[in-house]
Formats: structure tokens, C-alpha cells, sequence
């Protein structure tokens, strides 16, 4: 026996061994997933691709195509964990993870090949992913130079390479216009990732400029790969404004410069190029050469550079001589809106005030534009017939070169009456007292009305009249209620008894109420009420000015049996005295008195008083 | 058959729908009048429309407006009277009827060295301001219903507290009850003797009786209230503050209600 159990023994022991010699074959699952499968054109989408590999610690994940994306940030881990199988044999567990920030570039669906991993010949793969990216036809195309784009790495203008990091100050137009937009942007390169926030020490000069920002206040610095000089860079962008020259010749963008601090290590990725712990970097000024509207086929008039349209109306196209009318005109367009002159309307007998200006800018795709109003009080001071513009603005198109001119047709304003001077809205109907000498001012009439045939005014309806004899009405009601009631209990004398049994009745559910509440004097006292209102009843007459001994003695008198008196002479001096000494009943106690209350009361029903005692 | 009772529906509703389009044609033209500055067709026009028995204020503002432009004054205050009672409270109205007395002023004083204008209002206007009869009335009932309401609630009380708040309410609302009521009286002319109307014409003789050559008593200025307390053929019997009773010709006073 004892030498069967130790071959079994031996045999188990070399089984596993043998087992745990074996390697197994390496084997992954890999899997790939988006945070959303639909977006818009320019929306962001997270893409994770991981790979969970067994036996195998240096595999690959090889991604999809992601041409039809922004790649805006990718990260990368790879955890891996080593495990010691019985008999000392080592497993190989490993993560591949990447994660990649996309922006969608192009409407349509877009079909994302699966990820895989190949281990020993084999290929592990996830499922492939599909994206709809959303939008209207011609949103943002791959080849449209985007806002965020960055700018070619062949050209260096705008920049002192250095290796660790540098500044770049980038202008899309080289050679614009006068009042022409230039979208000034500048980027940090630095070699390795930010971990801290730059301050910008000296901003970009714009003297000649116009300048109008295009970032939003505050924003997050997100950074986008870029190679150049064959090393890569992580580029930051640190400021976006649009710049309109304001007149030709050489105009100068100023360098900016940056610090960012290096203690504590949240910069330490540097060995020089500053002191006392600061990074530093000054960038290059950047200089256009601004270029005159050309005068073949120039319109009169001071242009606006861009698009725009113009379009004016009138709050009034009739008023009284010595009315105001706001004229208004608004133009919409792109450029620089914010140097638009419009000039205003003109003509004898015409007093035009000083105009009042708003602005609604915007910057869609980092281009300047909105509407600019124009609003003018017009005054018309004699009778007549006045046109009002037409209003024209010369607009200089730089990209096809061409001049145009944005109108907006005359308008007609028609002033009838005297001649009369504007006078001051009176503040109210009492307020109209017109100075001595001041002058009298008529009108204008109302242009609309009613045509009304009938003046009806419903508080002459009759329905109104009667709807005051309502009050009156009730009022009369309640009298004869009340009155209704005295006279049932003067014909019907049992009715008062009935009456108190009732009203008993809802006050003992009351007191039951106030005991559940813990409320012994609410209680006591509803109880001592019923009592006496029944016996009250009974007697005809009022009991609560009584003594108990008297109270005793009128009930002998009245012919009540002496075991009733006494118990509803002794239960009022109870509801007396625990009324006043409340403290420390019991809910029992409480329950105690009601059924007593209660059998009392059925007492005083059956209970026939044998005589009235005199008045 | 049926189509005989189509067409005489249709023939019974045709000058209904004439009238309609005819009031719209005045009004405009009226207007258009206005515009051009022939005040005396604007408000031709729009007499036209008080004629065909258009009760508007708009209207009656027009009508007032142009006979203002045209220099009768007496009349644009009478138009501009009536516009404020079919809309108490308008602040054109109340301010063209300034504009009219003060140029009835003027126009005195140039003729006569001294003008005396009628600007006292009357004693509804005076006690009321701009509260209109539909507020007063409205104030009315409420207040007169819960008045009775806390009556009611004082029969039935039997709660100290509830009486002793129903007792203080009872005299506070019957005090607002009786104000309201007062002024929405007065807004209505209950307590007018007569119907309010203005004076129209210039110098308008106050004549013993309702006859042509009746000795002339006094004289009311254009502009000057008035009420109509009689009438007898084509006189007016008028009460003139100030001036006493007598009689005019009817067209020499406007009504101020239509």
C-alpha cells in the first residue's frame, strides 16, 4: 500500500513538472474603441487601440490609417507583468495601449482598419471601427489651411531654430493690402512636452496695425507634433490676432519673448539657455510689405477691405414736421468692421445728430467679421418730401483683386405740418403745460385704428351690474341660515341636545387626536368642553360658572342618578386638575379618560332631566 | 331654392362689407390729407367716419389733431376730450388738449390784450388723475364683494382672532369700496347734470331762450366746458361755469360723448 501511494506520488510530481517545462504559444486579444462613433467636421474623437498579450514582451500594435484625422496628441503605455509558474517557469503578461486624440477633417463615414499585433507568425486583430463625421457639404476639407494648422517646416521665417526650443511668429500674407486681414500667429516648439504654464514677457508690437485677438481668453495649451531639422518638436500655440495694416510700406511685427520657469522640476528638461532657474526664449520680428488699393477701377469714397453689404431703414417713413425718425444703417461683411465709415444722409432742411455706433463682431474660422450699425435721429424741419441716401461703401476684394460697391437704396421720409421745434416728452398727462412763447406742437395723427362702430364698455354690461349683487346676496344668505337655525332650536327644543351629542362627538375624535400628539392640555380640555356642552345641553342652561358641589347638587336636582353626577362631577375635577398638572401623563392615562368620557356621554343621552330649574 | 337663399344672404351682406371697405378708403384718405397738409380734408375725413358712427379714439385723436392744424381750437379740444374718455389716461390726447388751450390763450390774448384759458379739469379728472372708469369699476366690485364676503365670514367666526382680523378688514374695505365707487360715479357722469360738451365757436352768445333774436345774456369762450341740459328744436340749453344757463345754437357746442 505504502509503495503504490509513493509511485502515484512520484508520477504526479514529474506530470507537473512536465507541464510546467512546456511553453505556451503566445497568444493576444486586441481591441479598439472610439469614445463616440458620430461627430461633427472639427469635433474631437478619442481613439484607444490595447493589446493584451501573453508570452511575448517586446510585440508591436500597429494602428490603423488615420489619414483622414488630426493626430492632436497620442499617448502611449505599455505596462507589462512577469508571473512565476510552479516549478519556476516565468509567464509574460504585457499591455500595449495607445491613445490618440483625433480631429475629424472631412464629412463621411470613415472606416477605421482593425489594430492588430502579430506574435509567431500570427496576427491578433480587434474589430475594425466606423466614424460618421457629420457637417455641412465643403466643411473643412483636408487641403483647407485650417486656423490650427501649423505652418510648412520648410520655411523658417519667423524663427532662430534651436534645439531644445524656440519661438516662431508665422503671417499668412507676406504681401497684403492696405485694411487687408494677416492672421498673426505664434508657436512654441519645444523638444520635450510642457509641463508648466509660459508667460509671455514681451507681447508681438503691431505698430500700423489694426489689431483684433482671435484666441479665446483662457484656453488650454494643447500641444501637435512637428519635425523639424529632423528632430520633432511639441508645438504650442501661445497667440492668434488678425492685423489689419492701416497703410503701405514696411510694417513690422515685434518679437515676442517667453519665460517659463524650471524649479521644482516642473521644467527641468533643459541644461541651459537660462538663468536662476528660467527658461528664455526671444522670437524674430516678422515684417510685411503692405501694398496700395489699386486705384484701376477704384469707386469714390473711403473702401472697406473684404466683403460687405449695407441696408438702411427707417422707423417711420411719415411724421409731424419737428419729429425725429432714427434712421438706421447696417453693414455686414467681413474685414475690418470697426474702421467702417458710412457717411451719414444729408439734406436742406434735414437735421442729422451725431450717429450712434454698434459692433457684433465675430471670428468664424479666425476671419474677422459681423455687422457694424449705424443709427442717425433724423429731423425733418420744414414740410416736405426728403430721400434719404442711397448709401455706398467702395469694397476692395483682396483675394480676387477686384473693386465693388455695397449699396443700400434711398429711402423717403414725408414730414407734414408746421413748422415746429421738437419739444421735451412730458413726463406725464399733467405735465404738458406748455411754457409762454414756447411753440404749440400738433400731432402727427395715428395711422391705424379700430374703426370701432360701438363703444362698448363691459362694466356697463349688465352681467357686471349683477356680478355686484353677489356679495349682497351671500350676505343675505348667511342671515337666513343663521336665522334658520335659532328659530329650529327655539321650535324644537331636543334638537340643542342632538346638536351637543354631535359636536361631542367630533371633539372627543379631536381629543384622540391631541393624545396621539402628546398634547394632555389640548386633550383635557376638549374633553371637559364635550362634557359640558352635552350637560349644558341637557339642562338648558349654562353650567361653566358652577362649583363642582354645586354642579353635584343641580344634577341631583335635575333628577340624574347619583353614580352619574358623581362620576361627571369627578372626571370634570380630573380634566381640571390635569390640565394644570399636565406634565407626566401617559398616552395610557389619555386612552384611560376618553373611554370614560365616552360612556359618560352615552350616560347623558339616556339621562331625561326632570325639571327645569328657574331662570 | 337654396341658391336663392345664398344670393340673398350675400345681396344683405354686401353693404356691410361696402361700409367696411368705404370706413378703411375715408380713414386713409383722411390720413393722406394730413400728410399733404390739407388739414381741412383730413378732418373733413374723419368727421366723415364720426358721421357714419365710428366711436374710436384713434379717430377722434385724427379728428381733433386736424381741426387743431386748421386753428379750431374749440373743437380740437372737444375731439380731444372725447378721446380721452374712450381712453382715459392717452397721453397724445392730454397733451394736445394742453397744446389747444394754450393756443385758445394765445389767440385771445393777441385779440383781446388778456387771455383766460379754462385749464381747471374737471372734478373727476381733478380727484382721479388718470385712473379710468374700467379700474374704478373693476376696484368696485372687488372691493364691495369682499366686504360682504368678510360680513359673512363675521357671522359664522367664532375664533377671536379670525373676528378681530374680519372686523378691521370690514371697515378698511367698505372706506375703498365707497371711494372707488364715488369716483368710478364721477368718471361716469352719474353725478353730471347734463351732458359735458365744449364750446366751439368764438364768442358764442348764451341767449335767453331758444330763438335767434332771444336777449344774449353772456358770452362763452371757444374752448370753455359746458353742459348740455336741454334740448328744443336746434338750441342747446347749457350750463357755463361761472356764467350760468342759457341757450345756443346746437352746432356752437361739441359733445364730448359720443
Amino acid at each position: 500500500m505504502t509503495r503504490t501511494l509513493v509511485v502515484l506520488a512520484l508520477a504526479l510530481v514529474t506530470a507537473l513538472a512536465s507541464h510546467a517545462d512546456a511553453q505556451p504559444a503566445p497568444s493576444a486579444t486586441v481591441t479598439m474603441s472610439v469614445d463616440r462613433a458620430r461627430v461633427e467636421a472639427g469635433d474631437i474623437v478619442r481613439l484607444t487601440a490595447e493589446a493584451r498579450i501573453n508570452g511575448e514582451a517586446n510585440a508591436g500594435l500597429a494602428l490603423p490609417d488615420l489619414s483622414a484625422f488630426d493626430v492632436i496628441s497620442r499617448q502611449v503605455s505599455t505596462p507589462f507583468s512577469l508571473r512565476f509558474g510552479f516549478g519556476g517557469a516565468q509567464q509574460v503578461q504585457s499591455t500595449i495601449r495607445h491613445v490618440l486624440t483625433l480631429r475629424a477633417r472631412q464629412v463621411g463615414r470613415v472606416t477605421l482598419t482593425p489594430a492588430y499585433v502579430e506574435l509567431g507568425g500570427r496576427r491578433f486583430q480587434s474589430e475594425p471601427l466606423t466614424i460618421d463625421v457629420g457637417g455641412a457639404p465643403g466643411d473643412p476639407a483636408p487641403t483647407d489651411p485650417r486656423p490650427t494648422d501649423l505652418p510648412p517646416a520648410q520655411r523658417v521665417d519667423g524663427m532662430q531654430f534651436d534645439a531644445d526650443g524656440f519661438l516662431r511668429t508665422w503671417v499668412d500674407e507676406g504681401e497684403p493690402y492696405v485694411g487687408q486681414q494677416v492672421t498673426v500667429t505664434v508657436y512654441l516648439y519645444l523638444a520635450r512636452p510642457l509641463r508648466g504654464s509660459p508667460q509671455i514677457t514681451q507681447e508681438p508690437t503691431t505698430d500700423g496695425f489694426w489689431v483684433q485677438d482671435l484666441l479665446p481668453p483662457s484656453r488650454s495649451l494643447a500641444p501637435r507634433q512637428q519635425t523639424m531639422g529632423g528632430r520633432s518638436f511639441e508645438v504650442y500655440l501661445l497667440r492668434r490676432f488678425a492685423a489689419f495694416p492701416l497703410s503701405a510700406g514696411e510694417l513690422t511685427i515685434g518679437a515676442p519673448a517667453i519665460a517659463v520657469e524650471q524649479s521644482g522640476g516642473i521644467f527641468g528638461i533643459f541644461g541651459g539657455g537660462g538663468g536662476d532657474g528660467t527658461w528664455t526664449r526671444t522670437g524674430q520680428p516678422v515684417t510685411v510689405r503692405v501694398r496700395e488699393l489699386p486705384d484701376a477701377g477704384r469707386p469714390r469714397g473711403e473702401p472697406h477691405v473684404g466683403a460687405l453689404e449695407l441696408a438702411a431703414e427707417l422707423d417711420r417713413a411719415q411724421v409731424a414736421t419737428g419729429d425725429a425718425v432714427t434712421l438706421t444703417v447696417t453693414a455686414s461683411g467681413r474685414g475690418a468692421l470697426q474702421q467702417l465709415r458710412v457717411p451719414g444722409p444729408r439734406g436742406d432742411g434735414l437735421e442729422v445728430l451725431a450717429p450712434e455706433v454698434r459692433d457684433a463682431l465675430a471670428t468664424p474660422d479666425d476671419v474677422v467679421g459681423g455687422t457694424r450699425t449705424f443709427r442717425w435721429l433724423v429731423v425733418p424741419e420744414r414740410p416736405g418730401t426728403y430721400p434719404i441716401g442711397p448709401f455706398e461703401v467702395p469694397v476692395f476684394d483682396p483675394r480676387a483683386g477686384t473693386w465693388s460697391v455695397a449699396r443700400a437704396p434711398a429711402l423717403t421720409l414725408l414730414a407734414a405740418g408746421n413748422a415746429a421745434t421738437p419739444e421735451e416728452e412730458p413726463a406725464s398727462p399733467r405735465a404738458n403745460a406748455i411754457a409762454p412763447g414756447a411753440p404749440i406742437v400738433f400731432g402727427p395723427v395715428h395711422t391705424h385704428s379700430a374703426l370701432s362702430r360701438t363703444y362698448v364698455s363691459w362694466t356697463s354690461e349688465p352681467w357686471f351690474l349683477a356680478l355686484f349683487a353677489l356679495g349682497p346676496l351671500s350676505f343675505l344668505i348667511g342671515l337666513l341660515v343663521l336665522y334658520a337655525r335659532k328659530r329650529a332650536a327655539r321650535v324644537d327644543p331636543r334638537a340643542a341636545p342632538k346638536r351637543a351629542k354631535r359636536a361631542a362627538q367630533r371633539r372627543l375624535a379631536a381629543a384622540k387626536g391631541h393624545a396621539a400628539a402628546s398634547e394632555p392640555r389640548a386633550f383635557y380640555a376638549a374633553i371637559e368642553k364635550a362634557l359640558k356642552d352635552v350637560l349644558e345641553a341637557k339642562l338648558a342652561r349654562p353650567v361653566g360658572s358652577l362649583t363642582h358641589p354645586e354642579l353635584r347638587e343641580l344634577c341631583a336636582e335635575r333628577g340624574m342618578d347619583e353614580d352619574l353626577a358623581g362620576r361627571l362631577v369627578d372626571e370634570l375635577e380630573g380634566c381640571d386638575f390635569a390640565r394644570f398638572s399636565a406634565v407626566g401623563v401617559s398616552p395610557a392615562e389619555m386612552e384611560s379618560c376618553l373611554g370614560r368620557a365616552r360612556a359618560l356621554l352615552e350616560g347623558l343621552d339616556r339621562f331625561e332631566p326632570t325639571r327645569k330649574d328657574a331662570p | 331654392m337654396r341658391s336663392i337663399a345664398v344670393l340673398c344672404f350675400a345681396l344683405a351682406a354686401l353693404p356691410a362689407s361696402a361700409a367696411a371697405d368705404s370706413l378703411e378708403e375715408i380713414f386713409e384718405r383722411a390720413n393722406a390729407a394730413y400728410f399733404r397738409g390739407d388739414y381741412e380734408g383730413a378732418a373733413e375725413g374723419y368727421r366723415r367716419l364720426v358721421e357714419l358712427g365710428v366711436v374710436d379714439a384713434d379717430v377722434a385723436f385724427n379728428l381733433a389733431t386736424a381741426e387743431a392744424r386748421r386753428g379750431r381750437y374749440g373743437a380740437a379740444a372737444q375731439f380731444y376730450e372725447r378721446t380721452l374718455w374712450l381712453r382715459p389716461g392717452d397721453a397724445d390726447a392730454h397733451r394736445g388738449l394742453d397744446a389747444a388751450r394754450t393756443a385758445l390763450g394765445r389767440r385771445l390774448a393777441e385779440a383781446s390784450g388778456e387771455g383766460e384759458v379754462d385749464t381747471a379739469p374737471p372734478l373727476s379728472e381733478a380727484l382721479l388723475g388718470g385712473v379710468g372708469r374700467t379700474t374704478l369699476a373693476v376696484v368696485t366690485l372687488v372691493t364691495e364683494t369682499l366686504l360682504f364676503a368678510v360680513l359673512l365670514g363675521l357671522l359664522f367666526a367664532r375664533r377671536e382672532a379670525v373676528r378681530l382680523g374680519l372686523g378691521i378688514a370690514a371697515p378698511l374695505l367698505a372706506v375703498v369700496a365707497l371711494v372707488a365707487g364715488v369716483g368710478w360715479a364721477l368718471r361716469a357722469g352719474v353725478l353730471e347734470d347734463g351732458e359735458p360738451a365744449v364750446v366751439v365757436e368764438p364768442s358764442t352768445p348764451l341767449r335767453e331762450g331758444p330763438d335767434a333774436h332771444a336777449e344774449v345774456r353772456h358770452h362763452a369762450r371757444e374752448g370753455q366746458r359746458a353742459w348740455v341740459v336741454d334740448r328744443e328744436r336746434s338750441w342747446a340749453r347749457v350750463r357755463v361755469p361761472d356764467l350760468g344757463e342759457g341757450w345756443v345754437a346746437s352746432e356752437h357746442v361739441g359733445l364730448v360723448r359720443p
